[in-house]
């Protein structure tokens, strides 16, 4: 973990310095005693106080357990990499395709993702999920999800 | 007092007609509660048109019946999925989950409830007796005194950092710093950004979802073959007697202190619960348990949130200033029903404000009710498979993101918390601290800038305020005895490490 938490400590100094920089550049009021940089130029400071103790005390101690892995040749990781995309490329489509058409395809392929193979209970819970989330938000809370390409029959 | 005005006008709440509407309201209140990014609020005011028809008592008791019941229903969603249902049950993840995932879900759920209505209860009845004084005290919080219960309220940080206070002040100055993005209230001037989705600042409901729903999800995507089913054992929908016995004193606690950050206009339950917990936490005889799974943790979360409900309702009738944005759409229903809350409804319509009391008495009874005959089924959530219940919760999670704005920005914004929150947490960054930043830091912020403009910038008259001065001293006071008992609990676990060794 020691190495892991002087990579964040070393993020989280940059990220601060980053965000300290861009509060100098903030337009300054006249007459107004706390203007809208006082707020992020103290919090950034105050973040990078932090990271920095962070920083000396993981240098100061010995290496413990190892951190957990980030590396892309992790099959975990690869998974959940995979896992994402599907997320990112699920929401994607929900205003051009459709929530009710989409819906099913994703829960299907993540529970590909996750190991199962009875390929009718995946049907069935991908299927029954899909309806019943929709008919709550759509019925019970009235709640409009975009329909993509059933708003082409005026649905 | 005149008890046969007081019955007579209590009478019309316990019409059975008017007994099913609060059932009706407070069975909703717990389904839109348990549903993450649905909020009480939301259920209040798609219910409100529903209600014109209505009589006063019926139609504030429905709406009474889904504000208590949304307050118990978030705790629902914190102890099965790990994500908050409503901000205000944040604080019972920190116990309700770690409870949950040890196979006492159906136990976490019993503690969960009986606490929300022992809280719901005492919270009602404080707001019937102390109405009039509470109100008072409240009129005197102005800036000042705003900043400093933000202050008190971050002091809890500390106590909610786990095992590294340096990794949770770091995530509270993170969660501080993404506070600030988006239009400066006062100057309007835009901070950071001018992306179209962050104008108002950051979503909050999408960060709460992503930070603690889809941050597990991910973390359940990496690791499925490694996680075992967890199976919820059920041995009743209440808890057992020596768990009432153990938590009835930080229920009481939990639900005082609810009720009165509920009576503060502008504190809500999400702040109280907290505080609550960060209190029951300090006097614990063994505060190393808090954030295992221990029934104190839930119990004080949950009786002061819901003790909240009473205590928000104070201001709300006495003054007519409503305590947050529930009772703030309560206050229109009163409006629309041609009742205008304030020092006069204690005068004029003294019949209303006893029967909005028993409405809230008989709110809290609805949704133990309805809450014991679902305890079962909701803990069955648990023990579904996780390769079936992880894409759905992807799904509700997104949707629940999307509901609030109907905004696709909302949901690329989870899902990037999503991801922020996971590699937090697998580095043992804790995530509770900046979702109290999120709830305080924009609190924080408005009520200084403003105490100092109109103190001309002169910080130090803030020590001449002895509301301030109490919170100040409270907040040290908070943050002194949660580095003493941090110390206390690592040279225990250390012990108990070398000792294993």
């Amino acid at each position: 973990m020691k190495k892991a938490n002087i990579v964040c400590a070393l993020v989280g100094m940059i990220f601060s310095a980053g965000v300290f920089i861009a509060t100098l550049g903030f337009r300054q009021f006249r007459n107004v005693p706390v203007g809208p940089e006082f707020f992020p130029r103290w919090l950034s400071a105050g973040l990078f106080i932090c990271c920095l103790a962070l920083l000396v005390v993981s240098l100061g101690t010995k290496s413990d357990q190892a951190a957990p892995s980030i590396s892309p040749f992790d099959k975990g990781i690869q998974r959940l990499l995979i896992g994402l995309a599907i997320a990112i490329a699920y929401a994607a489509c929900w205003e051009p395709v459709g929530f009710i058409v989409i819906t099913p395809v994703a829960v299907f392929a993540l529970m590909f993702l996750l190991g199962k193979r009875e390929y009718r209970s995946m049907l069935l819970m991908a299927a029954g999920s899909t309806a019943v989330i929709f008919c709550a938000f759509r019925f019970l809370l009235g709640i409009d999800m975009p329909m993509g390409l059933f708003s082409l029959f005026g649905i | 007092m005149d008890f046969g005005f007081i019955l007579s006008s209590i009478e019309p709440v316990l019409m059975p007609s008017n007994l099913l509407l609060i059932f009706l309201g407070a069975l909703g209140g717990i389904l839109i509660g348990s549903i993450p990014g649905l909020t009480s609020t939301m259920g209040i005011a798609l219910l409100i048109p529903f209600t014109y028809g209505l009589e006063i008592t019926n139609s504030v008791g429905m709406l009474l019946g889904i504000f208590c019941g949304a307050m118990y229903g978030g705790s629902i969603a914190a102890i099965l999925i790990r994500t908050p249902g409503t901000p205000a049950a944040a604080a019972t993840v920190l116990d309700g989950y770690p409870m949950g995932q040890k196979g006492e879900a159906g136990r976490a759920l019993a503690v969960a409830l009986f606490s929300s209505f022992a809280g719901g209860i005492i919270g009602a009845s404080l707001m019937s007796f102390l109405s009039p004084v509470i109100s008072k005290m409240a009129l005197k919080f102005g800036p000042a005194e705003f900043f400093t219960l933000a202050v008190f309220g971050l002091s809890v940080i500390i106590s909610i950092s786990g095992k590294s206070i340096t990794k949770g002040l770091i995530t509270a100055f993170f969660g501080l710093l993404i506070a600030t993005v988006g239009m400066d209230k006062q100057s309007g001037y835009m901070r950071f950004t001018r992306a179209l989705g962050l104008m108002e600042g950051i979503p909050f409901i999408p960060a709460l979802i992503g930070l603690f729903a889809l941050s597990e999800v991910f973390s359940n995507i990496e690791n499925i073959l490694s996680s075992g089913k967890v199976t919820a054992k059920i041995s009743g929908a209440l808890p057992s007697w020596s768990d009432i016995k153990r938590i009835f004193t930080t229920i009481v606690k939990g639900a005082g202190i609810g009720a009165f950050i509920g009576a503060v206009p502008g504190a809500g339950g999400d702040i109280a619960a907290f505080v609550s917990y960060s209190e029951a936490k300090r006097v614990a005889k063994h505060p190393e348990l808090f954030g295992s799974g221990v029934p104190e943790g839930i119990a004080a979360a949950e009786s002061a949130n819901n003790g909240c409900t009473g205590g928000a309702m104070i201001p709300m009738l006495a003054l007519g200033v409503p305590g947050d944005s529930n009772t703030a759409v309560l206050m229109g229903a009163f409006i629309l029903q041609g009742f205008q809350p304030g020092p006069m409804m204690y005068v004029e319509h003294l019949d209303v404000v006893y029967a909005v009391f028993a409405s809230m008495i008989m709110a809290n009874i609805a949704f133990l009710i309805v809450g014991m005959a679902g305890v079962k089924i909701f803990a069955k959530v648990i023990s579904l498979e996780r390769k079936f219940l992880i894409p759905a919760i992807l799904v509700l999670s997104l949707v629940g993101a999307y509901a609030i704005n109907r905004n696709m920005f909302d949901v690329y914004f989870a899902i990037a918390m999503g991801v922020i929150g996971y590699l937090l947490q697998k580095y043992e960054f804790p995530l509770s601290p900046i979702l109290l930043a999120l709830i305080l830091g924009p609190l924080c912020e408005v009520n200084l800038r403003r105490f100092m403009q109109i103190d001309n910038g002169e910080f130090w008259r803030i020590f001449t305020k002895p509301i301030c001065v109490v919170f100040l001293i409270l907040a040290l006071a908070s943050m002194v005895t949660a580095v003493i008992q941090q110390r206390k609990i690592n040279r225990l676990t250390g012990e108990a490490g070398g000792s294993g060794n």
